[in-house]
């Protein structure tokens, strides 16, 4: 309903979109509640949206495993992908950062 | 820190532009500090920058480092390269004109940037590993004698060149070297000179007999020598064969050629290669005793290779020998310097940080004040990092852990800071009690 309202009142010329993105941003670290967003982010790499980064899993699997099994995927779908694998190191570098982000007196 | 606002910071940017050190010395603070964390923060270039540590570190331990070594592998016309991609190619029967062409292998590798970093990885391992014989192996490196002697250690930075393919360069730590006092020393000998000359002769050549400048030019230059396997040295035709493709290969990958996009600088108005090309000629090769030393060289824009090297890995290198200290200072501070060529964005720290600053004062989300400059670093340090352009291959090596050094040894950083104040702090109580035992008596 609201996508719906957005696009009667669209201005521009591009024309309406079914899926608009929402208004909140999302986080994204996975530790938090919300769920890391790349597996939603990407379908053409996850389609059924699930087996994320980051996701509820039993055995725990860190960023840096869960890169490089997505890199050494048999199908090569990951490391062929023009934007996954920087998209991956650049969430790396932040969680990095925000780790080492601290005061030393 | 929280007190820095935009204005401050732009007075830095300024001062920073001048080259001249920072007043402001809440700025100088939050400077320490972003770049204490950047170090640990994978690709930045703060990180790169502790690499000096590391040489440094080894140079202590090890002595100078005798050889400067620069490998700069074809990804685009290497068999291997594509097995990497997953390309069918028989490498013991192989067949150049079978299997993918050049442009279909330009493209497998381009798209595919993980199998460039892989590839890269593995050749440099084994060439360390096969032809100089040396192979770390968890926190232990096993040495025998190699083609350039018995090696002691390694350490090796990695480059990307402008279309994104590595490069490595390598400082080489020899077996048995004489410090820089005794290599002076022993400079000053004739005999002494005469074996490093043996040296030189053995392993790093700028000119070949029947190569000379007509040849050269008369030569078509023929980038597409692909198969990565020097010819059987079980055959009697091998001592020919190899002279054959090494002239081949140093008309192909060798021979420096000036352009206006790569290397040719304005300076006094006419152009100069930065390069230096094309270098002094000379007659025959020679060593003085001041260290400096020198290859026979016919035509000015042949540049010096390891002939083993370039017959083995087909592709261009350089080697060079440091006798000195000056050298090699040099070599580590250009080495470390950057992470990719043409990086200009990221000059001008402050101006970074300065475009970070209103939105940080703008959404300021914690009441804590030590939470809130955490803050202000994280978000300085994600606008430093989000301006450095990093190649796929370069993006591919980091996540799988290759990182961007090859080395022989395991480095852990040492935290003088405490360890000095604790000596201080125990120099300060031993004179004060001698004081008072002076005192007393």
């Amino acid at each position: 309903m609201m996508y719906a309202l957005a696009n009667l009142h669209d201005s521009s010329q591009e024309g309406g979109y079914v899926v608009r993105h929402s208004r909140t941003a999302t986080t994204n670290f996975g530790q938090t509640a919300a769920r890391n967003p790349l597996a939603a982010a990407f379908p053409v790499l996850f389609p059924y949206g699930v087996g994320g980064i980051e996701s509820e899993r039993k055995v725990k699997l860190s960023l840096r495993e869960h890169a490089q099994w997505a890199l050494q995927y048999y199908d090569r779908r990951f490391a062929t992908h023009h934007l996954f694998p920087f998209v991956l190191f650049a969430l790396i570098q932040k969680c990095e950062a925000m780790y080492s982000a601290r005061l030393q007196m | 820190m929280a007190s820095i606002t935009v204005a401050d910071l732009r007075q830095a940017e300024a001062e920073e532009r001048r080259k001249e050190p920072i007043s402001n010395i809440r700025v100088r603070a939050l400077w320490k500090h972003v770049t204490a964390a950047n170090g640990r923060v994978v690709g930045s270039d703060t990180a790169r920058a502790r690499y000096r540590g590391m040489i440094w570190g080894t140079c202590l331990v090890l002595g100078g480092p005798s050889l400067w070594l620069t490998i700069n592998p074809v990804d685009v016309h290497d068999p291997i390269a594509q097995i990497f991609v997953g390309e069918r190619i028989d490498l013991d029967n192989f067949n150049p004109h079978l299997g993918p062409d050049s442009s279909h292998c330009a493209e497998n590798i381009a798209s595919n940037p993980f199998a460039a970093s892989e590839y890269f990885n593995f050749i440099v391992n084994t060439t360390l590993e096969t032809l100089f014989g040396i192979k770390k192996q968890g926190p232990q490196t096993n040495s025998k004698v190699g083609v350039l002697g018995p090696l002691k250690g390694y350490f090796g930075v990695v480059e990307a060149q402008g279309r994104g393919s590595f490069h490595v360069h390598m400082l080489l730590w020899l077996a048995n070297t004489p410090n820089a006092e005794e290599m002076h020393e022993k400079l000053q000998e004739e005999c002494f000179r005469e074996q490093i000359q043996t040296y030189i002769n053995a392993n790093v050549c700028t000119h070949l007999d029947d190569l000379g400048e007509q040849d050269i030019k008369s030569m078509l230059r023929n980038s597409e020598l692909p198969y990565s396997r020097p010819p059987d040295p079980q055959q009697a035709d091998w001592a020919e064969k190899t002279h054959q493709l090494e002239c081949q290969l140093v008309r192909s990958q060798q021979v420096h050629t000036c352009s206006i996009g790569t290397c040719l600088r304005r300076i006094n108005g006419h152009f100069t290669c930065k390069r230096k090309a094309p270098w002094p000629l000379s007659d025959e090769n020679y060593v003085d005793n001041r260290g400096n030393w020198g290859l026979k060289r016919t035509y000015g824009y042949i540049n010096g290779y390891c002939p083993l090297l370039l017959t083995t890995m087909r592709c261009n290198n350089d080697l060079k020998i440091n006798t000195n200290g000056a050298d090699t200072k040099d070599v580590a501070f250009y080495i470390t310097a950057y992470a990719t060529k043409k990086q200009n964005k990221t000059h001008n720290l402050s101006a970074l940080m300065a475009s970070a600053m209103p939105y940080h004062t703008a959404n300021l989300l914690y009441e804590d004040i030590r939470e809130r400059n955490r803050l202000l670093l994280y978000r300085c340090i994600n606008v430093i990092n989000r301006e450095t352009e990093l190649s796929g291959p370069q993006v591919a090596s980091y996540l799988m852990g290759y990182g961007d050094t090859f080395t022989s040894h395991n480095y852990a950083p040492l935290y003088t800071s405490s360890l000095f104040s604790t000596v201080r702090q125990e120099l300060l109580n031993a004179s004060s009690s001698l004081e008072s035992h002076e005192s007393t008596r």
